[in-house]
């Protein structure tokens, strides 16, 4: 089971463990698949060049479900994630390293829930920051 | 007043511009082991729960639980759904999915944002969710990056079980027609 982190041991400012994935046009075919978009830019080149890109993009969802993985992995199996908010203002292609980061905002208790604020992005290779975003996760207390 | 953004033609019409705040008829979509297993293979989950249902069960779920942003699989039907984004897709309805009513207008769609609220995140397989889509904003500007127009919607898919609200999906998309040159 992964490990768990407890509300009390969170600060503001606190780094998530990052997560880089390389993802193939085979993943980008797996992802059209388990969310039903079949929108040929994301797997079909020469359709994509013919938009105006130089490439098949990366799904603008998939790169919400990495953030969500990077926030749920690290919040951990009795957390509960509220919120995932992402804007995709950069286009990632397939074939390069894209690594999601976050970073502890705020923390505070709320309606007997302990929530912590996250700011979460996207990095391309060149460190650009191609989808920020934020998040919200309520956290257990230590027992 | 000077301006420095070329003139073009609007596609945006009244009659569109009058869709705000429309609802699309419901959608079924099924929560289903298979689709949780295919959704945490494609993001890349290694955790067992996602694929295990006895692993599942020990740690507390009813069944496997869908992972973040994992909303069940639009119920295809081939004669009503969108072939290629597969939710129901009624010619004669305004709004039917969080791409239309953008995808009649622009030929090219991007993604822009994606807000996933949970009201009750305990969704697990076995689960039949009903999704119901409201166009929250419509507009369109001119594109230096695109050369040409671009049309920018918003839509917010509120997906309920036994009639309780679970999620709010809340997608911009961007919708725009290539221009020779660019």
């Amino acid at each position: 089971m992964p490990d768990q982190i407890y509300f009390e041991d969170v600060g503001e400012g606190d780094l998530l463990p990052e997560i880089t994935e390389r993802p193939t046009t085979t993943q980008l075919v797996h992802w059209a698949a388990a969310v039903g978009d079949f929108y040929p830019v994301h797997y079909d080149k020469d359709f994509a060049v013919g938009t105006g890109v130089p490439a098949v993009l990366v799904h603008g969802p998939f790169k919400h479900a990495l953030l969500s993985r990077l926030v749920s992995s690290w919040a951990g199996p009795q957390a509960t994630v509220k919120r995932i908010a992402c804007s995709f203002r950069g286009q990632d292609y397939p074939n390069q390293d894209l690594t999601v980061k976050g970073r502890v905002t705020g923390t505070r208790s709320e309606n007997g829930e302990n929530l912590v604020e996250l700011e979460i992005w996207s990095e391309n290779e060149s460190g650009e920051k191609t989808t920020p975003g934020s998040a919200l996760v309520a956290l257990p207390s230590r027992p | 007043m000077a301006t420095d953004t070329p003139a073009f033609e609007p596609s945006l019409t009244d009659e569109i511009l009058t869709l705000v705040g429309v609802e699309s008829a419901p959608c079924t979509h099924e929560v289903t082991r298979p689709g949780i297993r295919a959704f945490a293979r494609a993001a890349g989950y290694r955790d067992r729960v996602y694929y295990h249902a006895d692993e599942a069960k020990r740690r507390g779920y009813r069944d496997l639980p869908a992972p973040p942003g994992h909303l069940g699989f639009p119920a295809y039907d081939p004669e009503q759904s969108d072939y290629l984004l597969s939710w129901p897709l009624d010619p004669n309805a305004p709004v039917n999915h969080p791409f239309s009513p953008v995808q009649s207008i622009h030929t090219e769609l991007l993604a822009g944002s994606l807000d996933l609220e949970y009201i009750d995140p305990d969704i697990c397989a076995g689960d039949v969710l009903i999704s119901r889509t409201k166009l929250e904003d419509i507009r369109e500007r001119y594109s230096k990056a695109l050369n040409g127009p671009m049309v920018i919607q918003t839509t917010a898919t509120t997906f309920k079980r036994d009639d309780a609200p679970v999620a709010v999906y809340r997608f911009t998309l961007i919708g725009y027609t290539p221009v020779e040159g660019t």
